[in-house]
């Protein structure tokens, strides 16, 4: 007995000592409740999202996640507002050359870096060097490889010369990576940089624990609400923006309901259809936006099979995609109905190949395929991604084509399809199931892929598809500013690889999100993290 | 006992250095180049180009090894590829986290499966023993991630006794140190049922009772005494298997362990982290392994270490 009482004695002293090992952690000091200047006061909310920021630097950020914070602690030259629009930020215009490679832009003054240092051409160029030198080897560089050099023109005006036309240029400037930030950070390299942001956002960064949370405290000195340095009106209300957010990556979504549910959390962050109506039910609000990324049904082009442009049509007509919808997304997303996602510029809706089994049969019989077909297609193996490879597969046995789908972990995917020996005739698959996403929402980037240039590995024409007439209207977008032409080269070259089906536009995917009655005015930015400019806490 | 612990650590070291160099070799085998699975199909091949010489990912691989092993060797594992951070910096910061669910899990689980085993196996085919197989057979098909979603439900939702992300706080690691350690609390639980059914058929077991001792004193001094051993061996297993990372009882509760950052990094192939990571864990299991041992020459002295 008395070695019972002593093994409860060493139990309860671990647990005292394990619950003191927590005491520095706990939830984040919002602090909050002093000088709340318009904001309203305790307007503390907590967001949860997917997955933890694997980087606190604009330019190293590669997914969603990273994305987010940074649209809160950076500013860039210019924002898309939600309908694709420019917004001028830490810059109040630009002017280009007729050619469209040079820019000059003229800085927004009276701002400063929460360190204090002043924005000004100088910090601009420091930003804009290292997004031009592809050996810093940062994730989100590769958008910014067109930048030759800039040059200081004068305090408030920068002038960057690009090695050759790139219309997506203010795009790519547009979104989260080009985030300006500080130049005394910039110096201090990696660590800093992952540690301690500094910008001139609305939010700044208060404290973090890696994998926990995140706390960022409204900037309340923020340019954008002073009307003077926005020239005449504030960019937003005095009174918008929460006095603290907490963000917290919780991977399972059924937790991130739940603590939508039990008012753990405000907003949350990736909501599927299975759990739309559970939160819905509970009196919860839902946004939901179209994407820029898209899944696509490949071809590969080079191979006999699909030289005949008739199998490439029977496929399309072969797959019902209100049923994929339905049955794989709840029918969330939203049916293809051209190469680009609504979302996209310069999107044109083409007719819609009909689901038409005899129609396909008799395309196929035409082309010499009436016996039937056997294809090897690849796709990812996560299961949502395995249950769309499975309904194809089901849909194409109807018309004779049996499909043998191999599943592949992520980077061993991507590996594989870009390794082949150089002729696409040879590549181990004749078709391929994935997603693409358009970081810039440009066409030349979302549709362009398409271009016989861009082959992989150099590029993301996984149909290897190779049409003349494709690439002229391409090449003709991507080398003019002038939006008109653009508007008109993207018209066509939609047509075209519409017609010509080297893959099949599956569905664009839609950014899902549910929060609570005291949010109002949240909104999806152009990548999917949350536009928090104008949003406020309501009681 | 001294000398045999000296020795083992000897032993420890020279097991380390194997394993260093064999997830060195394995990770490298996983199909997938990393610097391309870090910045994303669109990087530009300076960029591509650019990370492979800065982490000599172009190295020969000998050469590569003898950089990690000569930075290992003075506290250097290393930066990680996928957040430039030095990854001891990133293990640092979840490891305790880890370390405090495992144990918590171990404690509740070893002290319920032992009450549990022993309450069975003293009353073996009777009801008792009916009610112990169950809970502990329950405990071990009932997949883990149903629990946690379950006990949130009910604990967090509906009742709000708990909060569902654990806050630091003994109060939130309640349910998923529960949920941790319920599938440990079965194997126990099985293991000293089965354990205790045997050893009451020992002689000295009826030696005891013939010399008249009490009951209890029969169970707890001669039954349980030589029941143990295959318990510890258990015990000691799934122990380094816990701090090795949960990674389902860590995303179901978004608890920030070495679990989910052993996935991620896997996903993007981090070889820094992938190496330093294994070699924690085998670090483990190898201590655990030479406590087990130590563990049995106590509970058995007839067990002879040297």
């Amino acid at each position: 007995m008395k070695k019972f009482l002593a093994l409860l004695t060493v139990c309860a002293l671990i647990l005292g000592s394990l619950a003191g090992c927590g005491g520095d952690s706990g939830t984040p000091d919002q602090g909050g409740a002093g000088d709340t200047g318009g904001v309203a006061a305790n307007s503390d909310i907590t967001i949860l999202d997917y997955a933890e920021m694997s980087s606190l630097y604009p330019l190293d950020m590669g997914t969603v996640s990273d994305a987010q914070p940074m649209f809160w602690i950076y500013d860039p030259l210019l924002r898309l507002d939600p309908n694709q629009e420019y917004v001028w930020m830490l810059a109040t215009g630009c002017d280009t050359n007729d050619e469209g490679t040079e820019y000059t832009f003229h800085l927004r003054e009276g701002i400063s870096f929460s360190d204090g240092t002043p924005w000004n051409a100088e910090a601009a160029k420091a930003n804009l060097d290292i997004m031009a030198d592809q050996s810093h080897g940062y994730k989100s560089q590769f958008m910014y490889a067109n930048i030759d050099r800039t040059e200081i023109v004068d305090e408030y005006t920068v002038k960057v010369y690009l090695k050759e036309v790139y219309a997506p240029f203010l795009n790519a400037l547009a979104i989260e990576p080009a985030g300006m930030v500080s130049p005394k950070l910039l110096e201090a390299g990696d660590e800093a940089l992952n540690t301690t942001p500094i910008g001139t956002g609305q939010y700044t960064m208060k404290e973090r624990r890696v994998g926990e949370y995140c706390l960022y405290e409204l900037n309340r000195d923020w340019w954008g609400y002073d009307a003077d340095i926005c020239g005449g009106t504030p960019l937003v209300d005095a009174d918008c923006g929460f006095n603290t957010i907490t963000l917290r990556p919780v991977s399972e979504e059924a937790t991130r309901v739940a603590m939508l549910m039990s008012g753990e959390a405000n907003i949350i962050n990736s909501l599927t259809h299975t759990n739309k109506a559970t939160v819905e039910a509970a009196g919860k609000e839902t946004l939901q936006k179209v994407g820029t990324s898209m899944a696509y049904f490949y071809l590969n082009c080079q191979k006999d099979v699909f030289k005949d442009v008739r199998v490439r049509q029977a496929i399309s007509m072969a797959i019902d995609i209100d049923a994929l919808n339905d049955v794989v997304y709840g029918g969330e997303y939203e049916k293809a109905s051209s190469f680009l996602t609504g979302s996209i510029n310069f999107y044109q809706p083409q007719t819609p190949y009909e689901y038409n089994i005899e129609k396909a049969k008799q395309l196929l019989t035409d082309a010499g395929y009436g016996d039937g077909l056997t294809l090897v297609c690849w796709e990812e193996n996560d299961t949502t991604d395995i249950q769309r490879g499975e309904f194809i597969q089901q849909q194409l046995e109807k018309v004779g084509i049996t499909l043998k789908i191999y599943p592949q972990e992520g980077g061993f995917l991507t590996d594989n399809v870009n390794a082949y020996s150089g002729d696409p005739k040879d590549t181990a698959f004749d078709c391929y199931i994935r997603g693409y996403g358009a970081d810039t929402a440009d066409p030349d980037e979302a549709v362009g892929r398409f271009a016989s240039k861009a082959l992989p590995p150099m590029g993301g024409n996984y149909s290897f598809y190779k049409n003349p007439e494709f690439d002229k209207a391409i090449e003709a977008g991507a080398r003019s500013i002038d939006s008109d032409v653009r508007a008109e080269a993207y018209a066509t070259a939609q047509k075209i690889i519409w017609d010509d089906v080297p893959a099949v536009a599956l569905l664009s995917t839609c950014y899902s999100a549910a929060y609570d009655s005291h949010i109002d005015g949240l909104q999806f930015g152009p990548a999917g993290c949350f536009n928090l400019m104008k949003a406020k806490y309501v009681e | 006992m001294l000398r045999y612990i000296l020795k083992r650590t000897g032993g420890i070291l020279i097991t380390l250095f194997l394993v260093s160099i064999f997830i060195f070799l394995f990770i490298r085998m996983i199909p997938g180049d990393p610097a391309r699975l870090m910045l994303g199909e669109k990087a530009t091949p300076e960029a591509i180009q650019a990370i492979t010489q800065q982490y000599g990912l172009d190295k020969p691989l000998v050469t590569q090894y003898v950089i990690w092993m000569k930075g290992v060797l003075v506290g250097d594992f290393g930066t990680s590829l996928r957040t430039k951070m030095p990854v001891l910096y990133e293990i640092g910061l979840r490891y305790g986290n880890t370390m405090k669910l495992a144990c918590l899990a171990i404690l509740w689980s070893v002290v319920a499966g032992l009450i549990i085993g022993i309450w069975s196996g003293t009353h073996a085919s009777k009801w008792q023993d009916y009610t112990g197989i169950t809970v502990s057979v329950l405990g071990q098909a009932v997949p883990e991630f149903w629990i946690g979603l379950m006990l949130i439900l009910v604990f967090c939702v509906k009742l709000k006794w708990f909060p569902i992300v654990p806050t630091g706080t003994l109060r939130g690691l309640i349910l998923p140190a529960f949920t941790l350690g319920a599938y440990m609390m079965s194997t126990v639980a099985r293991f000293t049922r089965s354990s205790i059914i045997e050893a009451l058929k020992e002689d000295y077991t009826r030696t005891a009772r013939a010399k008249g001792l009490r009951e209890r004193t029969v169970i707890y001094k001669h039954v349980l005494k030589n029941s143990m051993i295959p318990v510890i061996t258990i015990v000691g297993m799934q122990f380094g298997v816990m701090l090795g990372g949960a990674v389902l009882v860590e995303s179901v509760f978004g608890y920030s362990g070495l679990g989910l950052l052993l996935i991620e990094s896997i996903n993007y192939r981090d070889y820094t982290m992938l190496q330093t990571l294994v070699l924690i864990f085998s670090l483990h299991f190898v201590v655990i392994n030479l406590l087990v041992d130590v563990l049995y020459a106590v509970v058995n002295p007839e067990i002879r270490l040297d």
